[in-house]
C-alpha cells in the first residue's frame, strides 16, 4: 500500500511535469469514460430503474396483454385487473395507468397537461408517499365518476401553485369537473409512463371524465389500461408467470366473449412495450456498443501516447533497474500512473455524464403543450460501479502493453554513457503501428454504422406510409368543452361541411384516430362468414371509425368497391371497408366485398377494400385492418384531416375562424401535419442517428489525433534520415511522399481491416435499418472517403514538418 | 571476492562471424582492493564493468562473485545479487530528475526490503555523512555537476554494497569536483569498500591500488 501511494504521488508529479500529455490522455479518457458513463446512465434511468423512488423495481415487471395468433400487444380491462388482484398469491401488487391529456381550466383560460389514471393503490403499492397530503384510497377507485380527486405532481405544484404548502382540500377543474386535490408527489416521481412526465393523477374510477370513448370499468373486452405486477419476495418470474397463465385460462373459461385467446405476459420493464422503454432499447443497445468502441479507440490512443512516452523515459526505467526494482516493480509503477489517468478521466467523465443526464430529451421535437418529455439518465452506485469497472479495465487495456513495453530495457546499454539504445525499438513501433490500425478499424465500422442509419433515416422519411403526409390535422376539444355526443354530431357535421367550403381545402374528412399517433384504434374480436379460426385461438382486429371522404383525404386507394359515403349513417346496416391484408387473410382467393364480418355483436358488411398503408410505424409488417363509418359510431372526440396546399398555421386561421362561428369557446388545439405526428412517433430511429454520428465524430477525431501522433513521431525519430536525403538532393515532394505513404498505407490496412469486420457488425443493426441493406456499398463508400479525408490530413502536417528541417542541422545534432 | 576466468562478450556480425568486445578475460580481484581499468575507447573497459555489475548477460566463460558462481545463475537470481552486493556509479550520475535528493536516495532502499523508518534513518546518516542535508528538498537539476556525483555515489552506498563500481565518475566534472570525488573513493575504500573504477585519467587511476589496461578486448597489462 505504502509503494501504491508512493507510485501514486510519483504520478501525480510526472501529470504535472508533462502538462500536454496529461491533459491529452486525460481529454481521450475522459471522452471514453464519459460517453460509456452517460449511455450506461440513460439505461439505468430509463430502462432498469426508471423509477427512481420505487424500491424493489427488480421485483417489478410489465403486465402485457396478448391475443393468441394475433402479432403484438394490447393493454388489460379493468375488470381483468381487479380478478388478478383477488386470485394472485405470489404478487405483492397490481398496479394500471393509462396516460392521457386534460383541459385545464385557469380563471378564463384553458390549458392542456398529461394525467394519468390509475389504480387506487398506485402509490401505495410504488412504495412512493406524497410530500403533501396523502395518496388514493381503495374506495376511490370505484364509482362511476364519484371520487373527483387527484395528485399533483411535485413540478406541477412549485409551477402552477407556487408551491403553496396549503393546496391540499384546493381544487382544480379538470375536463370541466371540479377536482380536489389531495396530496403531492415527491420531486423525483414522473409517473409509470416512461419518457412522459405526470402532471396530475386521477383514480380510475375518474376514467369516464378523461376516456373520450365512454364508460369502459365494467366492459371486460376493453382492454384501455397499462399494468404493472410487483412480485411478492423470492417469487421468481417463472413462477408468477404459471400463477398468472393458470388465471388467465380461468378467465377465458369464464368470460369466453370477450377472454377468449386472451393472455397476460409479465415482461421486465426494459422491454415494456407500451411505454418510451420498448423503443429507446435498441437505440440504447447500440449506443452502448459505439461508446464501447469510443473507449476502445480512446485507450489505443492513450496507449501510444504511452509507447511514445515510455522512449523519453527509457533513462528513468533503466535508472530504476540498475537501483534494484525488479520488472514487475515497474509495471506496477506505470499501470499505477495509468490508473492515475483513468481516475481523473473518471471523475471529469461521471461529471459529464451527470451534466448530460438529461440531454436525450434534446433529440425529441418539441412536445405537444402539457407534456413534458422526460428521459432521465440516472447516476447512482451501480452505473458508478460499472464506471469504476471500466475505468480500472481500460487501465489495464490502455497502459498494461506500454508498461511492459517500457520496463523491457537492456541496461548494459542503456547506461552505458553514449549509448541511447533501447531494444524493442522496431516491436514498439509495429506495436504503436498496430493501436492505429485499431484506432483506424474501428473508426470505419463506427462511420459505416452511422451512414447506414443516415441513409435509413432518410430512405423512412422519404418512404410513402401509404397515405398523403401534407395532410394537416387538428382538433377541437369537445370532450374537454362537456358537448354531449348528438351536440357534437351536429358540430362536427357542420364545421366539416364549413371547412370544406374554405379556400384551399380539397378535402376534408373526420377520425377518431390518426395514423402514427399515441392513441390507440378501437379493436374488437371478429368472426368472418366461412372463416374457421385455429382451436383457442380468437382473431382480434384494429378498426378506426372515419367520415366519407377519409380515403380521398389521404389518398388510400380504394382498390375494390367504394368509400364511404355521407349517406352511410345509422339509417343504413352497418358497413366496413378492410384492408388488402385482411382480404387476403380471411377471404383468400375471393372478393370480399358484399361479404361480412362481425364485430362488437354486429354484422357488418364490407363495401370496398383499401390499400394496404401503415398505423403506427413505417416499419411494421402489414397488419390486417378495417374501417367503420365514423357517422354509425359516433364518438364526442374526433379528429379534423384536411387536405390542402396551404400551410398548417394559416390554416389553422381559417379554422379557428370557423369554430368560432359555431361556438364562440372553443378554438382548434393543435394543428399539424401528419408528416410532424411520423417524425414524432419516429423519434428512436432519429435519435440512434444522432447518438451514432456524435460519437462516430467523435471517434474520428480521436483515430485522426492518433494517426497523427504517430505520424508526428515517425518524423521526430526520423531526422537525421530526412537531413541526409535532403543533404543527397530529395526534394520536399520526395519527403513529402515518404512521409505520407507510410501513413497512408496504415490507412489502407485499417479501412480493409474495418470493412471486413463491419460487414459482419452491421448486420446487428437490422432493427434499426429501414430498407438499407447492413452491407449498403453508399455507406461503406462514405466512411472509407471520410477517414482516408482525415488520416491524409492528419498525416499532412507531420509530413510537412519533415520538409522543412533544416539538413545541416539534422546532420549535425545526430 | 571476484574471479573470471575465460571471459568473452562477442556479438554476431555475420553467418557464424562474430565481432569480440572482450576476449580470454582472466582476472581476480580481492576484498578492499582498489582497481582501476583503462584503456582507449572501445577497448571494453564499460563493458566489463557491466559485466561485473550484471547489467549485462550475454557473455561466456566463468564469473565467481564472493564464491557465487554467476554464470549459473538465472537472470533474476543475478539481480537479486546485484542488489544485495553492488552499487554502481555513472559518468552521467544518471539522478532520477523528478525525484529530490531525498527520494533519489531512498529509492534503492524502496527497491528493497527496508521498513519506512529504517529508510528514514539510512538517508538521514546518509545526507549527514556527505554533508548535503540542506539539500535534501532540491531536484538534480538544481544542483552542480559535482553535488549531482555526490549525490550519485551517496545513492550507490545507501544499501551499504560490498562492491562499487564506477563508470568514469569524474569524467563529467572540472578537476577541482573530481578530486573531491576521488577522495571520497579512497576513504570508502580505507574504510573496505572494494572500488572497480573506469577511468581514461592517469591520476584518477593512481587513486587505485592496481590498474588492469584493456586494448582490443584484451587484457593487455596488469599493473600494481
Amino acid at each position: 500500500m505504502q509503494t501504491f501511494f508512493q507510485d501514486l504521488r510519483f504520478g501525480f508529479r510526472m501529470l504535472r511535469r508533462s502538462p500536454g500529455f496529461s491533459i491529452l490522455a486525460i481529454l481521450c479518457l475522459t471522452l471514453g469514460i464519459g460517453t460509456n458513463a452517460a449511455v450506461l446512465s440513460w439505461i439505468e434511468g430509463i430502462l432498469i430503474r426508471p423509477y427512481p423512488l420505487v424500491p424493489h423495481q427488480a421485483r417489478m415487471f410489465a403486465l402485457v396483454g396478448t391475443t393468441r395468433g394475433v402479432p403484438g400487444h394490447n393493454g388489460l380491462s379493468f375488470p381483468d385487473f381487479v380478478d388478478l388482484q383477488k386470485n394472485s398469491t405470489l404478487f405483492e401488487s397490481f398496479i394500471v395507468d393509462r396516460i392521457t391529456g386534460t383541459t385545464l381550466s385557469v380563471g378564463d383560460r384553458a390549458e392542456r397537461a398529461s394525467v394519468g389514471i390509475v389504480s387506487p393503490n398506485y402509490f401505495d403499492a410504488l412504495g412512493v408517499k406524497p410530500i403533501l397530503g396523502r395518496g388514493f384510497r381503495p374506495e376511490e377507485g370505484t364509482g362511476r365518476n364519484g371520487h373527483p380527486v387527484t395528485v399533483i405532481a411535485y413540478r406541477t405544484w412549485k409551477g402552477r401553485y407556487n408551491s403553496d404548502p396549503n393546496i391540499i382540500g384546493r381544487t382544480q377543474f379538470m375536463n370541466g369537473v371540479q377536482h380536489m386535490i389531495i396530496g403531492v408527489a415527491p420531486e423525483r416521481f414522473h409517473g409509470t409512463f416512461v419518457g412522459y412526465s405526470f402532471s396530475f393523477w386521477v383514480p380510475t374510477s375518474m376514467q369516464e371524465t378523461f376516456d373520450t370513448t365512454g364508460y369502459k370499468l365494467e366492459d371486460r373486452g376493453a382492454r384501455w389500461i397499462e399494468g404493472y405486477a410487483i412480485l411478492k419476495p423470492g417469487v421468481s418470474r417463472q413462477q408468477a408467470q404459471a400463477q398468472l397463465n393458470s388465471i388467465s385460462q380461468r378467465l377465458e373459461k369464464d368470460f369466453p366473449d370477450s377472454n377468449r385467446g386472451h393472455e397476460n405476459q409479465l415482461v421486465p420493464l426494459w422491454k415494456t412495450p407500451f411505454n418510451g422503454a420498448g423503443n429507446m432499447t435498441s437505440t440504447l443497445a447500440i449506443t452502448m456498443a459505439v461508446v464501447f468502441l469510443v473507449l476502445l479507440i480512446a485507450c489505443a490512443n492513450v496507449s501510444n501516447l504511452l509507447l511514445a512516452r515510455s522512449l523519453l523515459r527509457r533513462h528513468e526505467m533503466a535508472m530504476r533497474l540498475a537501483l534494484g526494482a525488479g520488472r514487475r516493480r515497474l509495471v506496477r509503477q506505470l499501470v499505477t500512473e495509468g490508473l492515475l489517468l483513468s481516475l481523473i478521466a473518471a471523475v471529469g467523465g461521471i461529471a459529464a455524464a451527470y451534466w448530460c443526464r438529461n440531454a436525450l430529451v434534446l433529440a425529441f421535437p418539441p412536445p405537444l403543450p402539457g407534456t413534458v418529455i422526460d428521459f432521465p439518465g440516472q447516476i447512482d452506485w451501480r452505473v458508478l460501479a460499472a464506471s469504476a469497472g471500466i475505468c480500472m479495465a481500460s487501465t489495464l487495456l490502455f497502459a498494461l502493453v506500454p508498461a511492459i513495453r517500457a520496463s523491457d530495457v537492456d541496461l548494459s546499454n542503456a547506461l552505458k554513457a553514449e549509448a541511447g539504445g533501447v531494444l524493442g525499438g522496431s516491436s514498439r513501433s509495429r506495436l504503436r503501428s498496430a493501436l492505429v490500425l485499431v484506432q483506424v478499424s474501428l473508426s470505419f465500422i463506427l462511420l459505416a454504422g452511422t451512414g447506414l442509419l443516415l441513409q435509413s433515416l432518410i430512405k423512412m422519411r422519404s418512404a410513402s406510409p401509404g397515405f398523403n403526409t401534407n395532410v394537416v390535422s387538428s382538433v377541437v376539444d369537445l370532450f374537454s368543452a362537456g358537448y354531449k355526443l348528438d351536440r357534437a354530431k351536429i358540430f362536427h357535421t357542420q364545421l366539416l361541411d364549413r371547412v370544406r367550403t374554405l379556400p384551399g381545402v380539397e378535402s376534408a374528412a373526420l377520425t377518431r384516430v390518426i395514423p402514427f399517433s399515441y392513441n390507440v384504434f378501437s379493436s374488437a374480436p371478429i368472426e368472418v362468414d366461412g372463416y374457421q379460426p385455429p382451436p383457442n385461438e380468437q382473431p382480434t382486429v384494429e378498426y378506426v371509425e372515419v367520415t366519407e371522404d377519409y380515403f380521398t383525404t389521404l389518398g388510400i386507394p380504394i382498390i375494390s368497391g367504394r368509400e364511404f359515403m355521407r349517406t352511410d349513417d345509422e339509417n343504413v346496416p352497418p358497413l366496413a371497408i378492410i384492408n388488402e391484408t385482411m382480404a387476403a387473410k380471411y377471404w383468400p382467393g375471393k372478393n370480399p366485398v358484399g361479404q361480412r364480418l362481425k364485430a362488437k355483436d354486429r354484422w357488418l358488411q364490407i363495401v370496398g377494400i383499401a390499400r394496404n398503408s401503415n398505423y403506427r410505424s413505417k416499419t411494421e409488417t402489414p397488419v390486417p385492418f378495417f374501417y367503420v363509418p365514423l357517422r354509425q359510431n359516433f364518438r364526442v372526440q374526433n379528429t379534423l384531416l384536411i387536405r390542402t396546399p396551404e400551410t398548417p398555421g394559416a390554416m389553422m386561421n381559417a379554422l379557428a375562424r370557423e369554430v368560432h362561428a359555431l361556438d364562440p369557446n372553443l378554438a382548434p388545439l393543435i394543428t399539424e401535419r401528419l408528416q410532424d405526428q411520423i417524425d414524432e412517433i419516429s423519434y428512436s430511429q432519429r435519435l440512434a442517428v444522432t447518438l451514432v454520428a456524435l460519437f462516430g465524430a467523435m471517434a474520428l477525431f480521436l483515430a485522426a489525433i492518433g494517426l497523427y501522433a504517430v505520424m508526428s513521431y515517425t518524423v521526430s525519430q526520423g531526422i537525421h534520415e530526412f537531413g541526409l536525403r535532403m543533404a543527397l538532393g530529395a526534394g520536399t515532394k520526395d519527403l513529402l511522399k515518404l512521409v505520407m505513404s507510410r501513413g497512408v498505407r496504415l490507412t489502407a490496412t485499417g479501412i480493409m481491416i474495418g470493412a471486413a469486420a463491419g460487414m459482419m457488425l452491421t448486420r446487428l443493426m437490422g432493427s434499426l435499418l429501414y430498407k438499407v441493406s447492413p452491407r449498403d456499398p453508399l455507406a461503406f463508400g462514405l466512411a472509407f472517403l471520410v477517414i482516408t479525408i482525415a488520416s491524409l490530413a492528419a498525416c499532412f502536417l507531420p509530413a510537412w514538418r519533415a520538409t522543412r528541417i533544416d539538413p545541416v542541422r539534422a546532420l549535425r545534432n545526430e | 571476492m571476484i574471479k573470471l576466468r575465460n571471459l568473452e562478450r562477442r556479438y554476431p556480425l555475420a553467418k557464424e562471424k562474430f565481432f569480440y568486445v572482450l576476449r580470454d578475460i582472466n582476472i581476480d580481484i580481492q576484498e578492499g582492493e582498489f582497481i582501476s581499468i583503462m584503456g582507449p575507447s572501445g577497448a571494453g573497459k564499460s563493458t566489463l564493468l557491466h559485466i561485473l555489475g550484471m547489467h549485462d548477460h550475454g557473455w561466456r566463460g566463468e564469473y565467481f562473485f564472493r564464491e557465487t558462481a554467476v554464470h549459473h545463475l538465472k537472470t533474476k537470481e543475478r539481480a537479486t545479487l546485484r542488489n544485495e552486493q553492488i552499487g554502481f556509479v555513472f559518468q552521467q550520475y544518471h539522478l532520477l530528475d523528478d525525484l529530490t535528493v531525498y527520494e533519489n536516495l531512498d529509492i534503492p532502499l524502496s527497491y528493497r526490503r527496508y521498513s519506512k523508518s529504517e529508510r528514514a534513518a539510512l538517508v538521514a546518516d546518509t545526507l549527514d555523512r556527505f554533508q548535503i542535508v540542506g539539500k535534501k528538498d532540491l531536484y538534480p537539476r538544481q544542483l552542480s555537476g559535482g553535488q549531482q556525483q555526490l549525490v550519485g555515489v551517496a545513492r550507490a552506498i545507501i544499501a551499504e554494497p560490498k562492491l562499487l563500481l564506477a563508470d568514469e565518475p569524474t569524467g563529467n566534472l572540472h578537476s577541482g569536483q573530481g578530486e573531491e570525488i576521488m577522495e571520497l573513493f579512497r576513504k570508502l575504500n580505507d574504510e573496505g569498500m572494494t572500488i572497480i573504477q573506469v577511468t581514461h585519467s592517469e591520476k584518477n587511476a593512481s587513486y587505485g591500488k592496481r590498474t588492469i589496461q584493456l586494448r582490443d578486448g584484451w587484457i593487455t597489462k596488469r599493473e600494481q
